[in-house]
Parts: structure tokens; C-alpha cells; sequence
């Protein structure tokens, strides 16, 4: 069980958190963050830090479907554990929806 | 596994396919039949009492400890067998944080006592000597046992539910607490705003018991929402306490051989996580218990459901316990550690983390973690969520309904906005918050006043008297 990063989090990546996440978990990729599902411990404390409300957990329908995509892409990318600036247009994309096929970068 | 003499062709144990579990929320569409008039009726008043503390999870058995220690009549209503709630019956053994970033013992006082009173053998977690130790090493090992986060080792043991069920007993005995297990306390007793006591329900039927102060500790704010105390309820999708779960224990495995292979073989542990997701979509994996020879799985939460509602309940409870068969076939064939493991005990309680939060006249909120600003109301101490951040000063706020009196709350249901419900609902924070409610409880007893009206410097003498930390201690 996990908590995972959905389409929601494209082109924002705010990374507030990566800061409160105990076990360092997160990934970081070019257009967007996601949970290393296999250590992701369950606790819940990203959840309501994340602006764009991206994080789900994946026992949710609307988590449950990024799980594969974010076991993928954590095997990839690189761990973060310092929150960083957010993208340029962050604020203009928080509230988007279908972000996925335009503004996804691997 | 011994031999096998059966003849009789049956499937193994959770080979069956699913019934109930659809892998997706599955509410039951029960439509209310009607409306039953219950007679009016007097019932038995069992007892008057000082302090009535409603709830002996982590938060109603620090408050009775409390209440009782400062020589007030206590009486501790707990509808089940035991008393530790959640760090017992719903099997959270993992014991979350006692020490800040630094090392500091920040969560003391009867939490303190209760763990310090396991027996040798009863709780497993890091050496004082590593507490807020940095030391690469040291942190990987007690990470891979839940005892160090952010590179930073911490007080954080795994207890043995069956020790801190006894002790946890012995303590609230010791302190002259009157202890009714198998009682629920159904209902607040209320006169113009104030609480006088509680009904409670058990195999004697329904009776009355008269207070002057009350204290919920259900967690859920069984009672503070009944007597008409406003409070929040952030039950929506996008909220992280809409989960549920019970938690399990499989005994005869081999943890220590389970995290060699977590540590030494991440291919082949990617691998096995990932098979498992795709045998049976919710998939759990063991953490560390107080024993080697026991794996603990804090369960597939289940997104969706509401803990107050009975058809939620008892769903989850049966679709929790079909993935733990489940999850038993699968480790006992493919997790290295777990070819004996057994089907140890489900969480006789239901975990959730969340129904309601009172509105206090105070409140523990996001804007306060930056700060690390001693309150002047303090009456406790929290570690924060991360080094980022300083300590969480806890104000006795957070425990007083704005607009009813006669009634405190203390454990997962205190006043805090839900970024700092996060921690504010872990066992430790229960202790800390409990403890203090109970310790006012008896003063407002002692001094003839209201809880809302507990001169706040006496009660921090009283906390600190009992061992809790606070900023400034002397």
C-alpha cells in the first residue's frame, strides 16, 4: 500500500512534500515528483501539504491508477528530499485538469 | 509443515477466489426502514464521580493515571476487554515518535511511564545513547525497524500489545482509578450547556454516571459531538484520514531475514512488490514488531469508508481479513522470512485515523510549525514532522470546547487543523494529550471551577510535577 503522485502534480512540482515525508520517498523527474511505492510507509503527512492536491493513496480509484506509473518512474528518477523551487508556470497549472498528455516529460 | 494425510481435495487456505473484496470502495446502500419511538424510562444512576473519562485507549488511560494521581475519584468507562485502544487492540505497535530532531525526550509523562513500565523482552526500538544520532550506519539499520526517519535515529520502539495491556491495568489500579471494561459510554448527559455525566451501555443495560468533569477520549468525539460542541469533519476524498484498516500479525517468519533481503537484493524485492500488487491489488508489506518471529502489517487501508458508520465497519473488517489470508498465501510462497508464518492475530480493534476534531478555543494549526514558539498556555510538547521544523508547542486549548463546559477532550480528536492532525493523532501525542486533560480534570475538581477556568501556571506545575516535558521546565 502506498500513497502515489497523480497527473495533478505536471508542470507544478511544488515539493512542499518532500519536506514532511519520514522516509524519503519521493522521486523527482523533469515535469513532476513520484512516490517510491515499495518504501512510501503510508502515514499520510504529504497529503494535505501538496497545493495542487496530486497525492492519493493508491487504495483510492483516483490514486490507483497512477500506481504502476509511479513504481515506474521511481525506479528512474532521482530521490529528493529538500524542497525546491516550483516550475515557472506552477500557479497556472495548479488547477488544471488532463495535464498528462501535454505537459508530461519523462 | 508436517505431514499431510488429508485425502480430501480442498483448496489451500485464501485460495478462493474473491467474494466480497471488488478492489474498489464498496458501500453497502442501506436505506433507513423508519422511525422507532423509544419510551421514556428511568434508569439507574451506577455511580457519582469526580472525573469520568470515556475511552481507555492511549489518551483516556493517561488521563485516568493523572486524574487519579492528583487524588481526584476516577472512574474510566472502556467498552473493550483491555485498555491502550490503538496501541493495543488495534495493533499500532510501531509507537511513533518520543524525540525531536535532536534527541530530545520531548514526550514524557505517563507515555513515558507506560513504556518505561514493559518488562525486558516487551518493547524493541533504538538505545538512548543513538537518539538524534546522524550516524549513516546507524540510522539505515533502526530505519529498516521504523526507529530512525530523515537520516535521524529516534525513540520510536515497537511494543508488545500484551505487556502494555497489563501495565497500562496495574497502572490505572495502582492510581485508584474505578475501572468499567465492557462499557460503552453511549451518551453525555447534558443540563444548559454543561456535561453532568454520561449514560453508558453494557450487559447490566443502560445507566447513568454523574460527573463533575468529563473527559472524551473515544477518538471520535463520541460524546463532545452529542452534547453539542462544534467541531470539524474533514471526511472528503482528498483528505488522508478517510482511511481504515485492521492491522495483523503473522507469526513464525523471520524479519531479520526479511530485511537482508529488502536491503541486499532491491531487484529481487521490486520484483516481489510488484508481484504482489498484481496478484492481489492491495498489497502490504511487514514491518518490524517487538519480535523477531513476528512481522507486523498495519493493513490495506481502505480509502472511502466512514468509521462511524456501522456498514463501513463491518465491511472493511471483513475485506481486511480477506487480504490478510490472502496476503498469507503470498508471503508464505514468495517472502523470504515468511515460508512458516502463521495467522498471528487481527487487530481486535479497527484502526482509522480520523471521524471528527473538536473546535477548541484554541487549536494546533500549519501556521504555528514554523515558528517553534513556546504558547503560553503549553501543556505539552510534539515533535514535528520533520527537521525543517522546530517542536509543535501544544496549548490546553485544543482540549476545551469552545461553547460547552463541564467536558474536555484529549487523544486523536483535538483541536488541530489537519496538516497537524498528522501527528497530532499518533499514540505518543494521545499520551501527551491525554495526561493533560487528565491533570486539569483534577484541578478544575480540586478548585470548584469549570475546566475552561484551570489557572494555566498550576496546571503546568501538575504536568511537570509528573514528569511532562514543557519549554522553560525547571
Amino acid at each position: 500500500m502506498a500513497y502515489v503522485v497523480t497527473d495533478r502534480c505536471i508542470a507544478c512540482r511544488y515539493t512542499d512534500c518532500v519536506a514532511v515525508c519520514p522516509v524519503d520517498c519521493f522521486r523527482s523527474g523533469p515535469s513532476m515528483l513520484v512516490i517510491a511505492p515499495d518504501e512510501c510507509i503510508d502515514c499520510g503527512v504529504c497529503v494535505p501539504e501538496c497545493p495542487a492536491k496530486a497525492i492519493r493513496h493508491d487504495s483510492d480509484p483516483a490514486g490507483s491508477a497512477w500506481l504502476d506509473f509511479n513504481a515506474r518512474y521511481a525506479a528512474r528518477w532521482p530521490s529528493i528530499s529538500q524542497t525546491e523551487a516550483p516550475l515557472p508556470d506552477a500557479e497556472e497549472h495548479r488547477q488544471e485538469e488532463g495535464k498528462y498528455p501535454r505537459l508530461f516529460r519523462e | 509443515m508436517g505431514s499431510n494425510t488429508e485425502t480430501v481435495d480442498r483448496p489451500a487456505a485464501g485460495g478462493t477466489p474473491s467474494v466480497v473484496f471488488k478492489g474498489s470502495v464498496n458501500k453497502k446502500n442501506r436505506k433507513i426502514s423508519g422511525v422507532h419511538r423509544e419510551a421514556a424510562r428511568d434508569i439507574p444512576v451506577f455511580k457519582r464521580t469526580q472525573v469520568l473519562v470515556v475511552g481507555g485507549g492511549p489518551a483516556g488511560t493517561a488521563a485516568a493515571i493523572a486524574a487519579g494521581r492528583l487524588g481526584a475519584e476516577v472512574t474510566l468507562v472502556e467498552r473493550y476487554n483491555h485498555l491502550g485502544g490503538l496501541s493495543t487492540g488495534g495493533l499500532v505497535l510501531w509507537i511513533d515518535r518520543m524525540t525531536d530532531w535532536q534527541g530530545t525526550h520531548v514526550i514524557q509523562g505517563i507515555g513515558r511511564d507506560l513504556l518505561s513500565s514493559l518488562p525486558e523482552g516487551g518493547l524493541a526500538g533504538a538505545p538512548s545513547s543513538l537518539w538524534g544520532s546522524r550516524d549513516a550506519e546507524a540510522a539505515a539499520y533502526w530505519g529498516m525497524r521504523t526507529s530512525a526517519f530523515h537520516g535521524v535515529v529516534t525513540w520510536s520502539p515497537t511494543i508488545d500489545p500484551e505487556w502494555m495491556k497489563w501495565r497500562s491495568l496495574q497502572l490505572v489500579t495502582e492510581a485508584k482509578v474505578d475501572l468499567l471494561l465492557h462499557a460503552w459510554g453511549a451518551a453525555p448527559i447534558v443540563e444548559d450547556g454543561t456535561v453532568k455525566g454520561a449514560i453508558f451501555e453494557s450487559k447490566q443495560g443502560r445507566m447513568a454516571i454523574y460527573a463533575d468533569v468529563v473527559i472524551d477520549t473515544t477518538g471520535d468525539g463520541d460524546l463532545f459531538a452529542q452534547a453539542g460542541a462544534a467541531y470539524d469533519s474533514d471526511i472528503n476524498e482528498d483528505d488522508i484520514h478517510h482511511c481504515m484498516n485492521v492491522s495483523w500479525l503473522f507469526g513464525g517468519v523471520d524479519m531479520e531475514a526479511w530485511i537482508d533481503f529488502r536491503t541486499r537484493e532491491p531487484e529481487r524485492f521490486a520484483d516481489f512488490m510488484q508481484k504482489g500488487r498484481e496478484a492481489m491489488g492491495f498489497f502490504d508489506r511487514p514491518f518490524v514488531s517487538w519480535r523477531r518471529d513476528v512481522g507486523l502489517f498495519m493493513g490495506p487501508r481502505m480509502a472511502g469508508y466512514d468509521c462511524l458508520s456501522v456498514d463501513d465497519l463491518t465491511t472493511v473488517e471483513i475485506q481486511s481479513r480477506e487480504l490478510m489470508v490472502r496476503h498469507l498465501e503470498f508471503y508464505k510462497a514468495h517472502g523470504p522470512g515468511f515460508r512458516d508464518a502463521f495467522l498471528m492475530l487481527s487487530g481486535p480493534q479497527m484502526g482509522s485515523r480520523h471521524s471528527r476534531r473538536l473546535k477548541g478555543v484554541e487549536s494546533v494549526t500549519r501556521a504555528q510549525w514554523s515558528t517553534g514558539t513556546p504558547l503560553p498556555t503549553e501543556v505539552g510538547v510534539s515533535p514535528s514532522l520533520s527537521p525543517k521544523f522546530p517542536n509543535i508547542s501544544v496549548p490546553y486549548g485544543c482540549l476545551v470546547p469552545q461553547d460547552v463546559d463541564g467536558l474536555l477532550a484529549a487523544g486523536k480528536h483535538v483541536a488541530c487543523d489537519m496538516h497537524s492532525h498528522s501527528f497530532l493523532r499518533e499514540i505518543p501525542q494521545c499520551w501527551m494529550t491525554g495526561h493533560a486533560a487528565g491533570a486539569a480534570a483534577a484541578l478544575a475538581v480540586k478548585n470548584g471551577v469549570q475546566p475552561r477556568a484551570v489557572d494555566i501556571p498550576q496546571l503546568q506545575d501538575a504536568l511537570r510535577a509528573q514528569g511532562a516535558y514543557l519549554n522553560g521546565g525547571r
